[in-house]
């Protein structure tokens, strides 16, 4: 194997070592990695062993809520004309459904695998940013929570899932129903692009040694997609709330048609996120199918190659689909026809995936026990959901179908069998790793057939009454239409699954017993490295991988895995670490200090969940006081960063010596900003495509731009904030007695010349006449200029902290980490409002 | 970074290609020009994607008969030419809606 980054793979041969480990290695990783011992130590843990049970857990709850208000809906249907639920109530009901079950059950849940598996898969001991893992969680429970009581309230949003405009602005929705579901999903997506940036950031460079691409986990792979799918989706959804609710508020009318907004504009952001949201939701699912799968039937995955291969595919093709939701909104032929050819090709990845997962089952020798059940049960249904969604990728077919229990039919198929199947399939088959009692597997084989048989006796008549003529998001219907019996028929079911999804509870309260010093093992025979022998520490010692099934072919493995015999056997520096490796070959770069618990992320999550959803009910002084409190918790949390500790070097094992601290673009640090500036250049670019759209629908109420003069000051300015943000962490690097000094002053001067730039350009607009809510461009302009202001003025934040932080000692040349990141998003800024700035000043240009 | 871009290679040009065509049929939409040019700059632009997919998958296959000796590397280049043969088909399927009567 040649090298990717200098390290010599040779050293691989010294493992397993044979010498045996010091008295209290081990004693003295335990103390280290070890679990809360008070009370209040159980909400400000970070170690994924409990974020991740915690997440699983809060997803499943959500699940539960959710299909609570399923079987209130499906006893409303269960006859013609009932009066069981009042029309506004079942409004506020059917959307809460599928806004709980999208944004609260479904991504938190493969997301909360994700940070329970990915470490002990990966052979690594958490995740890179174990407190910002906590800060999504809580952000994401208390977010969450205090969204579904607004239907205790009759708040809860009634638009449906998808808050078309102009059904939610405010002549037809004036209450702050749709503001709830507006700020409410907004934050609880910043919670989940701080998972993806984890998961990112873990599965590129938190590998076992050895662990290259081609021996890469299945799941793992899967996850990595899907968390690139979140950074390039989920700010659309950002950006789209962002705008309604500016709308609503301010009356900035980017859907407006009467000021030149379009009610299409936010069809086309909302879908562009919410398409590849139904691949994000299947493609972990997917993962955990082809992982268990395998160890089902006992023999390795047919097809690896062409999985991962098919994964990737899914990504890339899910994000060429998005306007198969829109075929019946009067798009122009041939973009329609786009859609409809890639919707079908979009097939072909998860059909090669369907096919590896039957040829895998056909070469081993199935075993029906439960996550066996649930996956070919998964399977079918699935396959099921796919079929009826080639029929909709037809466009004249879906103009018959659009709108109709069809599409609830082909949703919930392809939903349920792509990912709640497969999700209890993954619970049935990893809790043996979290629990020291493995689940029932005779309840579990009930719980499997009433699921299955429920569900389809629930989604199968949906496809008859879609095509007798039932629309979708009605709250009743008349009788002798012939729905009447299906009707009956689907509620029944809907009340088996439910039963299921009740049995199961009550297996979890019987048997789940989480955090305790042992687990049940690996129950099923899985070959993946999270069934070595391991605690709250992860693995005892890391292995060198050599093999794809680590535990079936490397058959001394866990006895020296245990023995700590590879690489990082104890604590060498005392404190919590992790080997950070390269991206592609896996080779050991640097040991990671990894935090302790503390209490900042929990206050800054609740106070960043208290200013989303305190601003619903518009009491804004005490919106801004929680949003100034989560600012001042995240401040103190990063205070913390980069102190100096230890030795430049020490041994991780083996006689091989990593150094404890690296920065520059092989940092764990910088990869998550770099993540963190993609996710704002989408919002950024998607700003600009909603610009480039208004003016294209309504040219004729585009006004001419500032005077051009005016521009070389925004410009000048600009150029110096990205310049000076540059030379300040180059000065750093210079490493003489002012150095630090002078890079902090650097600093503050580049975000103060962000801020005059900002200044200028927001005046030359105002001073133009352009107001907001005058037309579609006032609302894109001064959209886009809110969006540099947020940066502008995140950017004034860190100028004062850093200079801040000079002046306590904390700026060194031997710990830039901190330092880089923050030139890196200052850097950012002037170059974002660079390209917006000559964006909304030359496109379309004077007289256009 | 040249091993990402070379093994997701395809599957990015695939991608190009489809924001590409929307492009143009967006644009033609807004010019309310005749569609026949537009369509004849869909196929052009189309040409150049096959030419580049078609480039990308001979390079690789030309490294893999090389037989690399590095498992990883032979890995990203097979994954390469099959996601160039995948993004291929793509290109070609969606080029279809231009030169198919509508």
């Amino acid at each position: 194997m040649s090298s990717e980054t200098g390290f010599d793979p040779e050293l691989y041969k010294r493992f397993p070592t044979t010498e045996a480990r010091p008295e209290g290695e081990l004693e003295q990783l335990e103390e280290v990695w070890c679990g809360p011992r008070r009370p209040w130590e159980w909400i400000t843990a970070i170690n994924n062993n409990y974020i991740g049970v915690y997440y699983v857990g809060a997803a499943m709850l959500f699940f539960v809520l959710a299909g609570v208000l399923a079987l209130l809906m499906r006893t409303q249907l269960a006859l013609p004309m009932t009066g069981f639920l009042a029309q506004e109530t079942y409004n506020q009901i059917f959307t809460m459904h599928g806004t709980v079950m999208m944004f609260l059950f479904a991504v938190p849940a493969v997301e909360a695998l994700g940070v329970l598996l990915l470490p002990q898969m990966l052979g690594a001991r958490d995740l890179p940013f174990p407190r910002l893992s906590a800060y999504a969680f809580w952000a994401y429970l208390v977010g969450g929570l205090c969204f579904f009581a607004s239907l205790f309230f009759g708040l809860a949003p009634n638009g449906g899932w998808f808050m078309y405009p102009p059904l939610t602005s405010t002549t037809y929705s004036p209450g702050i129903n749709a503001d709830f579901w507006l700020l409410g999903i907004g934050f609880i997506e910043i919670s989940a692009i701080a998972g993806a940036i984890e998961i990112i950031v873990g599965v590129l460079k938190t590998r076992a040694p050895g662990m290259t691409l081609d021996k890469l986990p299945i799941f793992a792979w899967a996850m990595l997609i899907f968390a690139c799918m979140i950074i390039i989706a989920f700010p659309s959804i950002i950006l789209s709330t962002l705008l309604l609710e500016l709308e609503r508020a301010l009356g900035w009318p980017f859907f407006d048609a009467a000021k030149g907004g379009d009610p299409m504009l936010w069809q086309h952001l909302f879908w562009f996120f919410g398409h590849p949201e139904v691949y994000i939701i299947f493609l972990p699912a997917a993962g955990a199918m082809s992982t268990l799968i395998p160890a089902v039937a006992q023999t390795k995955l047919v097809g690896y190659r062409l999985v991962v291969l098919a994964m990737l595919a899914t990504g890339f093709i899910s994000f060429g689909v998005w306007a198969h939701h829109m075929f019946t909104t009067g798009m122009p032929q041939i973009s329609i026809n786009y859609f409809s050819a890639a919707s079908m090709a979009v097939s072909v990845p998860a059909g090669v995936q369907v096919f590896a997962w039957i040829a895998t089952l056909a070469a081993g020798k199935m075993r029906f026990n439960t996550p066996g059940l649930f996956a070919v049960g998964g399977l079918v249904i699935f396959v099921m959901g796919g079929l009826t969604g080639v029929m909709v990728a037809m466009v004249p077919f879906d103009w018959q179908a659009h709108d109709s229990y069809f599409i609830v039919a082909h949703l919930h198929y392809v939903l349920i069998g792509g990912m709640v199947f497969p999700l209890f399939a993954a619970i049935y088959y990893w809790t043996p790793m979290s629990s020291s009692r493995p689940l029932s597997e005779r309840w579990g084989k009930w719980i499997f057939w009433l699921m299955f048989v429920g569900h389809n006796l629930t989604f199968m008549p949906m496809h008859l009454t879609g095509l007798m003529g039932m629309p979708r998001r009605v709250y009743t219907y008349l009788p002798d239409r012939g729905w009447d019996l299906p009707n009956m028929i689907s509620t029944v079911g809907s009340f088996m699954f439910g039963l299921a999804v009740l049995l199961w509870v009550v297996d979890m309260v019987r048997n789940f017993r989480p955090f305790g010093n042992k687990d049940a093992g690996n129950v099923f025979g899985g070959p993946g490295l999270e069934w070595l022998p391991s605690g709250r520490y992860s693995l005892r010692s890391v292995p060198v991988i050599k093999s794809l099934y680590p535990v079936w072919d490397q058959p001394d493995l866990a006895r020296d895995v245990e023995a700590g015999r590879y690489f990082l056997p104890g604590a060498p520096r005392g404190e919590r670490e992790t080997m950070i490796t390269s991206p592609i070959n896996a080779e050991p770069q640097y040991l990671q200090r990894m935090p302790r618990p503390s209490s900042w992320y929990v206050w800054g999550a609740i106070f960043t969940a208290g200013f989303f959803l305190i601003l619903t009910i518009q009491a804004y002084l005490v919106s801004v006081i929680s949003g100034v409190l989560a600012i001042y918790c995240i401040l103190k949390w990063c205070w913390g960063l980069d102190r100096p500790s230890g030795p430049a070097t020490v041994d991780v094992g083996g006689g091989v010596r990593l150094p404890t601290y690296v920065s520059g673009p092989s940092s764990h640090g910088w990869w998550a900003m770099v993540i963190t500036l993609i996710v704002s250049g989408m919002v950024a670019i998607m700003a600009c495509f909603s610009y480039v759209f208004l003016w294209s629908r309504r040219p004729d109420l585009w006004q001419a731009p500032p005077e051009i003069g005016s521009l070389p000051l925004t410009l000048g300015l600009l150029a110096a904030a990205g310049v000076g943000a540059w030379a300040s962490q180059g000065a750093l690097k210079l490493d003489r007695p002012r150095s630090a000094g002078i890079a902090a002053v650097l600093m503050l001067a580049a975000t103060l010349a962000a801020g005059g730039a900002f200044a200028a350009e927001a005046s030359a607009w105002w001073n133009s006449g352009l107001r907001p809510d005058a037309s579609s461009q006032g609302a894109t302009v001064y959209a886009l200029l809110a969006w540099q202001g947020t940066f502008v003025g995140i950017s004034l934040l860190m100028g004062p902290f850093v200079l801040l932080r000079w002046l306590c000692g904390l700026v060194s040349s031997r710990y830039p980490a901190t330092f880089e990141v923050v030139a890196l998003f200052v850097a950012f800024t002037a170059v974002q409002g660079a390209a917006t700035t000559l964006l909304i000043r030359l496109f379309p240009g004077v007289g256009a | 970074m040249r091993f990402w871009l070379l093994m997701l290679g395809g599957l990015l040009i695939w991608a190009a290609h489809f924001m590409g065509l929307y492009l143009l049929s967006s644009a033609s939409d807004v010019a309310r020009d005749d569609a026949g040019a537009w369509n004849g700059a869909g196929l052009v632009f189309s040409m150049i994607c096959l030419i580049a997919i078609a480039g990308l998958c001979w390079r690789c296959i030309v490294w893999l008969r090389m037989k690399p000796t590095d498992e990883t590397r032979a890995f990203g280049l097979r994954l390469a030419v099959a996601g160039g043969l995948l993004g291929g088909i793509g290109v070609v399927f969606q080029t279809l809606v231009l030169v198919a009567p509508v």
